[in-house]
């Protein structure tokens, strides 16, 4: 609208011509209709700021609206306007109408003052902007002919002069006005509250999801917004002295609000123009610093700033609509729709205020409403959008994690079963190593004693048979057993099977292992401890003639300590040099335990096996220790019930 | 509870409360040597009449047709259990007493033909000695325990998830719940079994003769294998198979 302006005032014998082809089609200087008289015409008269009074010459007859600015294009100061009308009878009281005036006012009724504006001089009240309504009445109110003066305060830069005056029936006036009222300053109010909202609403996601920078620019965008509001608002230029410095401000927003809803428009469509961007952000920094700088030169170059504005948020809304139709996809396509609007609205506007089209209705100011819709339904569109993709995550996820679990079971399963064969294997492997450890031995000890002698008489083999099921037993019972059950429940299963054995040749056994309880050996260890002890008590059964035997072992400590004693024959140790009967044996076994053992016997007198074995595997490196044997001096007696 | 089923024994006075009579005897094992061992210990024992059986299949074409006051029966036969024969004649033929001949002798088996029926149980590996004393105490009445099995009949009686956690039942209680429960010298005498004292010198320590001590481990036996029967009628009631 702002170009089109422009473009009138560089041809003014154009606008005349417009003008006096409207005026001609109007036909009269006021047009009297259903009782109000709207004055088409007026006389103009010049003056300076503080003038009271309108001189009498220089009375310039002008059409309204009027725009001095197109006559007396340096004119800053006060113009005044002089109507007359003819009332037949003033016996009512009629209202008195202005549409709008640029910017301050005061208004005369036959010489007297009606109404004046707060600051008829700089920083001028910004009264006009809004319709003024009044009601006259006798004895002000003549029959007859009256005169309405107004004195009107303006810049040239801003479009100073007067806009549509009637006077007449107040009813009807009052709803004229009050539709300007509702058009002019309630919808910018309502714009107003609306930006403060959306400004304030998302200013506070953007700044707690910095990430997210659509926000930021459409709240910044609401700012500039709100600001641009603000004109049609205020009643001063506070907080600033000049009329300029105001105008300044509103066109530097009117830019930054353009440039932030062009970023808010590539944020939206997902675009990024990096070079482009930057060069619009540091023209919005630059119109803010120069209005901030030199207000006094921008104020009255704004309309190049807003063009500027109008013209970069049209082709900003017109490349979006771009990327709508292009996208089809219905998050682009709606705002577009909604976009359109403003853009309508703006070209009917530019074809009201050049008169093209008659009407005093500018849409731009209906379209927030419509826009507010728009924004509102993209942002919740959005928001939903956001909403979904989360929830489908999180269902997404917790499949992905289901599947996972999945996996993971399996995977745990397989090398659980995989594990538990591996430690099956190993532990049959260790049986079959046992068992070629423990019952092989016994077993290659009994064919190589076979093959030595030949014609071996069947008992001393059965014997040797024997021992090897003897020892095939407790192969088992160490190797079943000894993980879970300590040396005591070993002890129970091998007294158990001895006793019965030692019954049936007459021997009472005493024993004593009552606080072996928790001891635990390995396996292999329990295994040569067990072979030990029936070494000792197989010597006792079969060779000994004992009546009474004594089985001891007690926990010192780390250490184990057994005894093995009877009341039988007895040998010589000395004399059988160790290698007697079953002692050899007995001492192979001792040694494989790293156990200390020591043989005591004399003939006569019974024999006293003890030693001392550590419950722990000795380190591998230690040397086994000390096997003695001794000649025993006396007979400790062997314990007898 | 189908305390109906339980009175087997009970219809079986000889057996529960005397030993077994080896005047007829049934020998089920398919090792023709092992066979040969248990006849000459029977015949030791002055078996009057023995009958040997080669498989599961021959020992129940005797059985159906002889009337034997005992069966010696091996558990791993070619065609089967013995376990299974066990299970069978202690229902078709309450009078005859039954003993299991065991190899290896794990407690788990062992349980497992006691709780099937089996009044006693022999160990291929001992001396001819001992099992002819085991024969001898099964005459008399008694039956022979090893430790682990005690432990393991130990652990029956005393496990929580049994269901009946058996505190020892004062003495002989009225009604076959209560004699399903071990009574205090019963369990007495496990633990002490279970620790590898000898029956005699049970005997010793509880100033019982050694008989006595046979009678009860019998007696416990007998109490497994009643448990195992109403146990299997409870389940089979709550399964619904039995009103």
């Amino acid at each position: 609208m702002g170009s089109m302006h422009r473009t009138f005032r560089r041809l003014p014998i154009l606008f005349v011509l417009l003008v006096l082809a409207v005026v001609a089609c109007r036909g009269a200087d006021r047009a009297t209709q259903d009782g109000i008289v709207q004055f088409r015409q007026a006389e103009a008269a010049p003056s300076r700021w503080h003038a009271h009074q309108p001189g009498d010459r220089g009375w310039t007859p002008v059409a309204l609206p009027d725009d001095w600015a197109r006559r007396w294009s340096r004119h800053d100061g006060v113009v005044w306007y002089r109507m007359r009308w003819w009332q037949r009878d003033a016996g009512a009281p009629i209202a008195l109408w202005l549409d709008r005036v640029s910017l301050a006012d005061a208004i005369y009724v036959n010489g007297s003052l009606v109404y004046q504006a707060p600051h008829l001089d700089e920083p001028l009240s910004r009264i006009g902007v809004s319709p003024q309504y009044f009601l006259v009445d006798a004895p002000l109110l003549r029959a007859g002919l009256n005169t309405l003066v107004v004195r009107v305060s303006g810049l040239a830069a801003y479009a100073p002069g007067l806009g549509q005056v009637a006077v007449g029936d107040p009813a009807r006036l009052l709803a004229r006005y009050r539709r300007g009222v509702w058009q002019r300053v309630d919808m910018h109010l309502f714009d107003l509250s609306v930006d403060a909202v959306l400004a304030t609403l998302f200013g506070m996601v953007w700044l707690l999801r910095r990430r997210d920078t659509l926000y930021g620019w459409f709240a910044l965008a609401s700012v500039g917004g709100l600001l641009f509001d603000l004109d049609f608002v205020a009643r001063s230029p506070w907080p600033f002295a000049t009329t300029n410095a105001w105008m300044a401000l509103h066109a530097a927003a009117h830019m930054a609000t353009a440039i932030c809803f062009a970023q808010f428009l590539l944020r939206y469509a997902d675009r990024r123009w990096p070079r482009i961007e930057r060069s619009m952000i540091a023209l919005g920094a630059i119109t803010l610093a120069v209005a901030a700088a030199w207000p006094g030169w921008l104020g009255p170059h704004h309309v190049i700033i807003q063009n500027g504005a109008v013209a970069l948020m049209y082709a900003s809304i017109v490349l979006f609509i771009g990327f709508a139709l292009r996208s089809r996809a219905m998050e682009l396509v709606v705002p577009a729709m909604f976009l359109v609007l403003p853009m309508v609205a703006a070209v009917h506007d530019s074809l009201v205020q050049s008169g093209v089209i008659s009407s005093t209705t500018y849409l731009s100011d209906l379209t927030s409403p419509v826009s507010l819709v728009g924004i509102s339904f993209v942002l919740a569109y959005r928001f939903v959008v956001a909403m979904r993709r989360a929830e489908g995550f999180n269902a997404a996820l917790a499949l992905e994690v289901d599947r996972s679990t999945l996996k993971l079971r399996e995977t745990l399963d397989r090398e659980q079963t995989l594990a538990l064969a591996n430690a099956r294997m190993a532990e049959r492997l260790e049986l079959v190593r046992d068992l070629h450890d423990g019952f092989g031995g016994s077993l290659l000890g009994a064919i190589e004693q076979l093959q030595a002698t030949p014609g071996m008489e069947a008992d001393t083999a059965i014997e040797m048979l024997k021992s090897v099921r003897d020892d095939l037993r407790l192969v088992i019972e160490s190797t079943v057993y000894a993980e879970d059950r300590c040396l005591a429940d070993l002890m129970a299963a091998f007294r158990h099977r001895c006793c019965s054995r030692m019954e049936l040749v007459g021997i009472r056994a005493e024993w004593q292992f009552d606080d072996l309880a928790g001891v635990r050996f390995t396996p292999s260890r329990a295994l040569d401890v067990l072979r030990l002890l029936q070494e000792a008590l197989n010597n006792v059964i079969k060779h000994s003639g004992a009546r009474a035997c004594r089985v001891r072992l007690e926990l010192a400590g780390d250490v184990l300590q057994f005894e093995v004693s009877d009341d039988g024959c007895g040998f010589d140790v000395a004399a059988s040099g160790g290698v007697g009967a079953g002692m050899a044996s007995l001492r192979v076994r001792a040694a494989r335990l790293g156990a200390w053992l020591s043989i005591q016997s004399r003939p006569g007198s019974g024999t006293c096996v003890t030693g001392t074995v550590r419950v722990r595997e000795p380190d591998a490196m230690s040397a086994p220790e000390a096997v003695t044997m001794v000649g025993r001096p006396a007979p400790p007696g062997p314990g007898r019930p | 509870m189908g305390y109906a089923f339980t009175p087997a024994y009970r219809n079986r006075p000889d057996v529960a409360q005397s030993g077994i009579n080896l005047s007829s005897t049934l020998v089920v094992e398919d090792d023709p040597r092992m066979r040969a061992r248990m006849v000459r210990l029977l015949s030791q024992l002055n078996a009057a009449e023995v009958v040997e059986a080669g498989s599961l299949e021959a020992a129940r074409a005797l059985a159906e047709h002889g009337a034997f006051a005992v069966a010696l029966v091996d558990i791993g036969l070619p065609d089967g259990s013995g376990i299974e024969f066990v299970r069978e004649m202690r229902d078709r033929k309450p009078l005859m007493a039954l003993v299991v001949i065991s190899a290896y002798g794990d407690a788990e088996t062992l349980v497992d033909a006691l709780r099937a029926g089996a009044i006693g149980y022999l160990l291929k590996e001992r001396e001819d000695e001992e099992l002819l004393q085991a024969l001898q105490a099964m005459r008399r009445g008694g039956a022979p325990i090893d430790p682990f099995l005690a432990r393991r009949l130990l652990d029956h009686w005393f496990a929580p998830e049994s269901g009946d956690p058996g505190q020892p039942a004062s003495e002989e209680g009225d009604g076959s719940r209560c004699s399903r429960r071990l009574t205090g010298r019963e369990r007495e005498i496990l633990m002490y079994v279970s620790r590898g004292f000898s029956n005699r010198e049970i005997a010793e320590i509880l100033a019982l003769s050694r008989f006595t001590v046979e009678d009860h481990t019998k007696r416990i036996y007998r109490k497994l294998s009643v448990n195992s029967r109403t146990e299997a009628v409870f389940e089979a009631k709550s399964q619904g198979l039995l009103p």
